[in-house]
């Protein structure tokens, strides 16, 4: 998978062929993501804006898109995503065998859609 | 005539926002960082080092004057999501007790230096804070 990384209004922009989340087969566009090192000022963890576009890929895809994004967050372990509950289920089916844990934290958006929090714990062994 | 303030609320412009708080002529009593976009999704905010509150000794109508900043740095979210240290929590949930609506969730983890820490969302009450 061919994934490259810019920076945009200070944020690491991290751009990979989008994959449809059914099929499987990559689709010819790509998909961003925008890793924030510091969105809650705790040096533990790091952010991912845009994460429902990581969801589809296969295991080799994965742990490659992992170890690339913990290169451009200095090697931190622990992630913090806001996804909406209907992409849940692919995402812990996809990330759950490289991490630790995955602590998931459902709310209600003030728009009213089903949202939720998830703090996950990466596990290099898992990765190499 | 106006009330005269005796606290002063600078945003320093970085990466992220920041909320410098001054009283008098001291250098900055304690600052907070607005994050008005970390997820992409547009209901939600995030302020960061907001254990600042509770170490110095901030009072309720400052916290209101911080708060209100913040607010208008996220362009009038009301959700806010805070990472704090399991000791803060209560502490910090009680400053800001006057102008939230209603906590969301309170999720404990175990940081990977072994530090206790709850990621809290809290919804505020804008009719508290703005008006």
């Amino acid at each position: 998978m061919d994934i490259t990384r810019s920076v945009s209004n200070n944020k690491d922009c991290i751009t990979f062929p989008v994959v449809d989340t059914y099929s499987h087969v990559f689709l010819p566009y790509t998909g961003t993501i925008y890793l924030d090192q510091n969105a809650t000022n705790n040096c533990q963890l790091f952010s991912i804006a845009s994460a429902n576009a990581m969801i589809g890929y296969s295991q080799e895809d994965t742990k490659q898109l992992l170890n690339f994004i913990r290169d451009k967050v200095t090697l931190k372990r622990m992630m913090l995503i806001d996804i909406n509950k209907q992409y849940l289920k692919m995402f812990k089916e996809q990330y759950g065998p490289f991490m630790k844990y995955i602590k998931v934290s459902h709310y209600k958006s003030s728009n009213s859609s089903n949202m939720c929090v998830v703090v996950s714990q990466i596990d290099p062994e898992k990765l190499k | 005539m106006a009330e005269e303030k005796n606290y002063e609320i600078k945003v320093v412009e970085k990466a992220f926002k920041q909320l410098d708080l001054y009283r008098g002529t001291t250098g900055p009593l304690t600052y907070l960082l607005v994050n008005s976009n970390p997820f992409n999704n547009c209901q939600l905010f995030t302020i960061g080092a907001i254990n600042h509150l509770t170490i110095s000794n901030v009072k309720e109508e400052e916290v209101k004057a911080l708060l209100a900043s913040a607010i208008s740095i996220a362009t009038m979210k009301k959700l806010c999501l805070l990472d704090i240290n399991r000791n803060h929590v209560n502490g910090i949930l009680v400053k800001l007790a006057p102008f939230t609506k209603r906590v969301v969730y309170n999720q404990p983890y175990l940081s990977t230096n072994s530090s206790e820490m709850n990621t809290v969302m809290v919804e505020f009450d804008l009719d508290k804070i703005i008006k």
